[in-house]
């Protein structure tokens, strides 16, 4: 087991390795560049800026200085935020990102898991579609609907919560609530159908036919199996939660990275496009990775050797 | 007997499953008193509501299932009693162990935990307690090395193994009464043997009822002192296993004692043409090691060489895992396998897998179940023509149609059923649908693998009928791969024996069912024609 995680580690070096090199050069392949506006810029200006940013050796040159400073830690320059390295700016957003994301995160996995368990329990009964039907709305609403209606109630017309803002916990609510609420609903839903699955099971009928206890049987025996599909959700769904949100960053005025996905893209701030998706990758890689180790303790069926 | 108090007494027991398509009700109004001490067996074929019963009894019946009437034990309805008090009888004093021990236990958790688990619940040990009494009963089911296997997961166990995990877990809290819901059909004969040497052990030591529900009446005629006959939910009779051997009062009784394989097949000359030889054939599973790593591959057929005369039935036996069906595959290069294959003089094991298909209407397949192999979202006749459409392109529509059709016919199937789906069907007439779709093409070689395994006796007895009737109107040579002695006894003129991918012993079936030479043929013949002297050893 260890020794598998090992070379699991091992080989996400290589993985890192190739997505940074195809992005790289995909990068440049398109269209544009980080110094194109509406009105040009004269010949000899943008020959300057270029020549200080690099921009001007040959692409093959540029790869390597981009490698060798990548291995040092350093990301380059920000063609936009100027005077910032891109590790910089992205060191101050993604504390914040991984924050927010992992707490809704967490959020979703108990409320999901204990929702999906309850609708599954009294499957077809009113608790179980008034579950369903809230899921339904969950998944259904977009986040840019539910984030303005949020702050509509709780800090416009009650003003118990603030609006926007970043720094302390009660800032935090409602971007929380409102990048929750979608996951809580996916999990609530698969983890209604993965429940009834496991409760219909033979070994579930036999921890019954002996007597065990009803909190026995679905905490331990049905749980445990109801959970597996769920895991492996959770694993790309992390990622995708702790890389931050454009919309709810906007709505709420939050310092995160989310924005810099859109906006780097748009600029062709190639350096920041870079730094993105080394997060995004190295997130899903380590993600994966994580949910594959913890199959194994879930599950003594899966192994690895 | 019959002065001793009941222990459990069911009264008019009823019941009913909502289903989409209305109400059904699988059982209807039985009655029957178990007395302390006494291996009672409920009989009757799949679907008679006699598996009902045994889930009414522990209150697991599935959730769109109502149990009515009585179920008295110790002076208490278990029908009305609530879950609390239902949950002290259950797994306490009434205990049940199932068909299948694999998805019975819960994979998830170790078999040492899982029998320490009632043990904890119902007499409130500690851990340690627990587990020491685990192990004795791990030891008194006989499972070898009992302190290494209590840490084992159910995967990591053969089928008897888990089976006797089950028997373990049940047994857990000295049980008054012992359900044992087909606790040996997914077991090969000797381990079946086995167990049930061990229930009757237990029977006789701790005076334990054992309620036996099977469709097996050769275990019953064995092991029970009554029965009960169960059709389409009622009691049709019941009485003394002797008796109702002997003397059978209903004419249902009469057909499932009848509906015993009969019959032989009369072994053919041996100057008769060869259809297919195979010589010093191996499969393998698995990849060569690399270099300094373990050899996992797994070797599942061993130089084995076979020679199939035309009308002949080679009977292929063993246990589950010695490799017939792989053979079977190999044979006609549905796995690869290494060795020689001569089919009608044609070299068929290095040809590419292109040029064989001229080949493939000839060699046909018919495997166990007819469910699984039968395409869900196909009508019969669409599954049925579907060979002809490959390999004789050159017949119209209707041609095809017609063939197809009169084929169904002649596998005993009315062909206005042709616009049905296989869930529309019982299994027996499933698997005449999957032997129309192998005769359809008038192969000349059919492998059938455990083609009546799935079935009731006597849905089994017809389409063996039907098989012979096949042969001998187009002089079919089949290999009749099964673990089913009985079976492979009235259908087989030739029988190899296979153990471990080899063949240990082969020869005309009289010979090897009369004068086995080899140890394990032997237990295997026991095992299943002589069950009464073996349990009467206990």
């Amino acid at each position: 087991m260890l020794n598998y995680a090992f070379k699991r580690i091992l080989t996400i070096i290589p993985t890192l390795f190739a997505i940074i090199t195809l992005t790289f050069f995909l990068m440049r392949i398109a269209p544009g560049g980080p110094f194109d506006e509406e009105r040009p810029l004269a010949p000899a200006v943008l020959e300057n800026i270029q020549a200080s940013y690099g921009l001007n050796k040959p692409l093959i040159e540029q790869y390597f200085i981009y490698i060798s400073n990548l291995l040092q830690g350093d990301m380059g320059p920000s063609f936009v935020y100027r005077d910032k390295r891109v590790h910089e700016v992205l060191a101050e957003g993604l504390p914040i990102s991984i924050t927010l994301g992992g707490t809704a995160l967490l959020l979703a996995l108990i409320i999901g898991v204990f929702l999906g368990s309850i609708a599954a329990l009294n499957q077809n009964k009113k608790t179980d579609v008034f579950i369903v039907t809230f899921a339904t709305f969950g998944i259904t609403t977009p986040n840019y609907v539910i984030a303005p209606i949020l702050t509509l109630i709780f800090a416009l017309t009650f003003s118990i919560l603030p609006a926007t803002g970043w720094g302390s916990p009660s800032q935090m609510v409602l971007p929380v609530i409102s990048l929750a609420l979608p996951q809580i609903a996916i999990v609530t839903r698969l983890m209604r159908g993965s429940m009834l699955e496991a409760l219909k099971s033979d070994h579930i009928r036999t921890a019954r036919a002996y007597g065990l206890p009803m909190t026995h049987v679905v905490g331990k025996h049905a749980m445990r199996s109801a959970l597996l599909p769920v895991l492996s959700y959770l694993g790309p769904a992390a990622a995708a939660l702790m890389t931050g949100s454009i919309v709810i960053e906007q709505i709420f005025n939050l310092p995160g990275i989310g924005r810099y996905f859109v906006t780097s893209a748009l600029n062709r701030d190639y350096t920041m496009v870079m730094g993105t998706v080394i997060i995004v990758a190295t997130l899903v890689l380590v993600f994966n990775l994580i949910v594959d180790l913890l199959y194994t303790v879930l599950d003594p069926r899966v192994r690895y050797d | 007997m019959s002065m001793q108090k009941a222990a459990l007494d069911i009264q008019n027991l009823v019941v009913d499953f909502s289903t989409p398509d209305g109400e059904v009700h699988a059982v209807k109004g039985v009655s029957m008193t178990i007395t302390s001490g006494e291996i009672v067996a409920i009989v009757g074929e799949s679907g008679s509501g006699k598996s009902q019963i045994a889930m009414s009894i522990l209150g697991i019946l599935a959730s769109n299932g109502q149990a009515s009437g009585q179920i008295l034990f110790e002076d208490q309805d278990i029908l009305c009693l609530p879950r609390k008090e239902l949950n002290a009888i259950r797994g306490s004093k009434i205990s049940i162990i199932f068909q299948e021990p694999m998805t019975s236990l819960d994979p998830l958790y170790r078999v040492g935990e899982q029998i320490m688990e009632p043990l904890r619940t119902h007499q409130g040990l500690s851990k340690g307690e627990a587990k020491k009494r685990a192990l004795e009963l791990m030891r008194q089911v006989q499972i070898p090395d009992p302190e290494r296997r209590f840490k084992s997961f159910p995967n990591e166990m053969s089928g008897g193994q888990r089976q006797r995990i089950m028997i373990a877990l049940a047994l857990a809290n000295d049980p008054d009464i012992l359900i044992a819901d087909e606790p040996t059909t997914a077991l090969d004969v000797t381990t079946q043997a086995e167990i049930l040497k061990l229930l009757a052990e237990l029977n006789k030591q701790r005076g334990m009822s054992i309620i036996f529900i099977t469709h097996d009446l050769g275990i019953v005629e064995a092991f029970a002192e009554r029965v009960y006959v169960m059709q389409s939910g009622e009691v049709k009779e019941f009485g003394s296993t002797e008796a109702i051997f002997k003397t059978p009062k209903t004419e249902y009784t009469r057909t499932l004692l009848d509906a015993e394989p009969e019959g032989a097949k009369p072994p053919v000359e041996k100057a008769r043409e060869i259809v297919l030889e195979a010589e010093a054939m191996d499969v393998v599973y698995g990849q060569a090691p690399r270099f300094l790593q373990k050899d996992t591959r797994f070797h599942a057929v061993k130089d084995t060489s076979l020679r199939l005369h035309k009308g002949q039935t080679i009977g292929l036996v063993g246990e589950s895992g010695s490799g017939k069906s792989t053979l079977g595959r190999a044979l006609l290069r549905l796995t690869e396998s290494t060795g020689k294959i001569v089919y009608l003089g044609n070299n068929i094991d290095s040809v590419s897998l292109k040029s064989l298909k001229p080949l493939r209407e000839e060699l046909q397949m018919v495997f166990q179940d007819p469910y699984g192999s039968l395409s869900p979202r196909m009508t019969v006749l669409n599954i049925v023509e579907e060979g002809l459409q490959t390999h004789k392109p050159e017949l119209t529509r209707v041609e095809r149609q017609d063939l197809s059709l009169t084929t169904l016919e002649k596998v005993g199937l009315d062909p206005s059923v042709r616009n049905r789906f296989p869930h529309e069907f019982s299994g027996g007439q499933r698997q005449r649908i999957a032997i129309a779709r192998a005769m359809v093409l008038q192969p000349k070689v059919v492998v059938l693998d455990e083609p009546t395994s799935a079935l009731d006796r006597t849905v089994q007895k017809e389409v063996l009928e039907l098989l012979r009737s096949l042969q001998s109107e187009f002089s079919l040579s089949y290999i009749f791969i099964s673990h089913d002695l009985a079976v492979i006894k009235v259908m087989a003129d030739y029988v190899m024996v296979m153990k471990n991918g080899k063949i240990i012993e082969e020869g005309v079936t009289q010979e090897i069912f009369e004068s086995p030479k080899q140890d394990y043929t032997k237990s295997l013949i026991t095992s299943s024609f002589n069950l009464k002297e073996l349990l009467s050893e206990v």
